[in-house]
């Protein structure tokens, strides 16, 4: 893997400050904020080790578990909330996800921990989940991991069988509105299927064999994703 | 869902994020193109990249997040971090230690540093190294900064303690690394030569 430059800038940076700094830092909440600290930076911090003499390295570790948790327990409430032993399924996928880092001995900078945090614990998650519904056989755990709702929810024919234009919003307004509600709210809260078929749509503007051939389905049921993740972000949008 | 399978989406969205560093939609729609069997991740990567420096991180600094759970794995994750080596910090260590006699002196004129002790001292962990001199030896080890210092760092934690022998006065031991001014001060070099190496300290670059 080569390596990501705008992590080696983020971490070259950190790693110049003192360490009173970078405690202030950690305390930054905001992302907006030029001082907070990329969660990629704290993982490399974790993987060398910096700060372990002077006792800075439990205030990385401390942030970046939080952080980590956080996402667990966001995603795994997307994925079904109000599931019996959902705080300890939380917590022992919080602890696979800091095995997996672990395991990753590759050089800071490159190797897959460094690409992005979220797809990281995302697909750490999702190991977990499967590694669990396999060993344990568990329903509730397969309900968990289940994204594609196939045909799950009733959605009017007539929303299915639309013209190209019919599902589209009614204008350009709309349409950059929700656009912009797809990049803040997708990634975490909407099931695979229609963040696909939305994201294909209107940011890429992909036609609808190409949509469905991407999402491995058939036109009526990329139609239904559309059709219901459109309605997710009107919902979110009018919260 | 394997670890090959894994490696090889992420290899792939990494590698495109280091040649299109700022992607526009149609170049993720060329990766689209490309590796049409990655859709999901290629997706997510998209809208993560979109948001920049990690959008995840506002709601999840603020999310209520449970806190026995939230004690209990950070307790665990502080002793798993302690209880295991950094192949990487190792490596520097390693590199470091390679640098005794003849090779410091060399080292010296390829960093330009006119004093063999001060280097020394760096490498050892007893003078707290200048921002510039950070920077070369990161260039010329091919180490992270952030490696060199918790080299140093615990270098100078580890180092054998002096004896006290006199017998007047209360031994001190310092606990903090001599700082490059104070080194280089104590040093006998030319107004030149001190102005210039305490300029290392404030230097961009």
């Amino acid at each position: 893997l080569k390596a990501d430059s705008n992590h080696q800038k983020a971490l070259g940076e950190a790693s110049q400050q003192s360490e009173d700094e970078l405690r202030r830092r950690l305390e930054v909440k905001s992302y907006k904020d030029p001082n907070f600290l990329p969660s990629e930076v704290l993982v490399s911090f974790f993987k060398l080790q910096f700060g372990r003499a002077s006792g800075l390295l439990d205030a990385i570790v401390g942030k970046l578990n939080q952080r980590i948790l956080g996402l667990v327990e966001k995603l795994l409430e997307t994925r079904g909330s109000g599931v019996r032993g959902s705080a300890q399924l939380a917590e022992d996928a919080t602890n696979a996800v800091w095995e997996a880092l672990l395991k990753d001995n590759k050089p800071v900078g490159r190797g897959f921990a460094e690409i992005r945090f979220l797809m990281f614990v995302k697909r750490r998650l999702s190991d977990f989940l499967s590694t669990a519904r396999t060993q344990q056989g568990d329903a509730i755990l397969m309900s968990e991991l289940d994204e594609t709702d196939d045909d799950g929810e009733e959605v009017p024919f007539q929303d299915t069988v639309a013209g190209d234009k019919g599902d589209q919003p009614e204008n350009e307004a709309m349409r950059n509105q929700l656009k912009e509600r797809l990049t803040q709210t997708m990634a975490l809260k909407m099931p695979k299927n229609e963040k696909l078929a939305v994201y294909f749509r209107l940011e890429l503007d992909y036609d609808w064999q190409k949509t469905a051939d991407l999402m491995g389905c058939t036109i009526p049921t990329a139609r239904k994703y559309y059709a219901l993740g459109v309605k997710r972000l009107l919902g979110e949008m009018n919260k | 869902m394997t670890d090959k399978t894994n490696l090889d989406v992420e290899s792939v969205i990494a590698d495109f994020l280091y040649e299109v560093p700022q992607p526009t939609a149609r170049d993720w729609d060329g990766l689209l193109t490309r590796f049409p069997q990655f859709a999901a991740d290629i997706v997510d990567a998209a809208l993560m990249e979109k948001n920049r420096v990690s959008f995840e991180a506002e709601s999840i600094e603020n999310a209520p997040v449970s806190g026995d759970v939230l004690a209990r794995t950070t307790s665990r994750a502080i002793n798993l971090a302690y209880s295991r080596s950094s192949p990487q910090l190792k490596a520097t260590q390693d590199k470091i230690a390679s640098f005794q006699g003849p090779a410091i002196r060399n080292l010296c004129t390829e960093l330009a540093i006119p004093h063999v002790a001060l280097l020394s001292g760096v490498l050892a962990g007893t003078i707290s190294p200048p921002i510039k001199l950070l920077r070369r030896l990161g260039e010329n080890f091919g180490e992270p900064i952030a490696a060199l210092r918790e080299s140093f760092s615990q270098s100078f934690r580890a180092r054998p303690m002096p004896a006290f022998k006199s017998e007047n006065g209360k031994p001190s031991v310092s606990t903090r690394p001599k700082s490059w001014e104070e080194a280089v001060r104590s040093l006998d070099l030319s107004d030149e030569q001190t102005k210039s190496l305490l300029a290392w300290d404030t230097d961009k670059r």
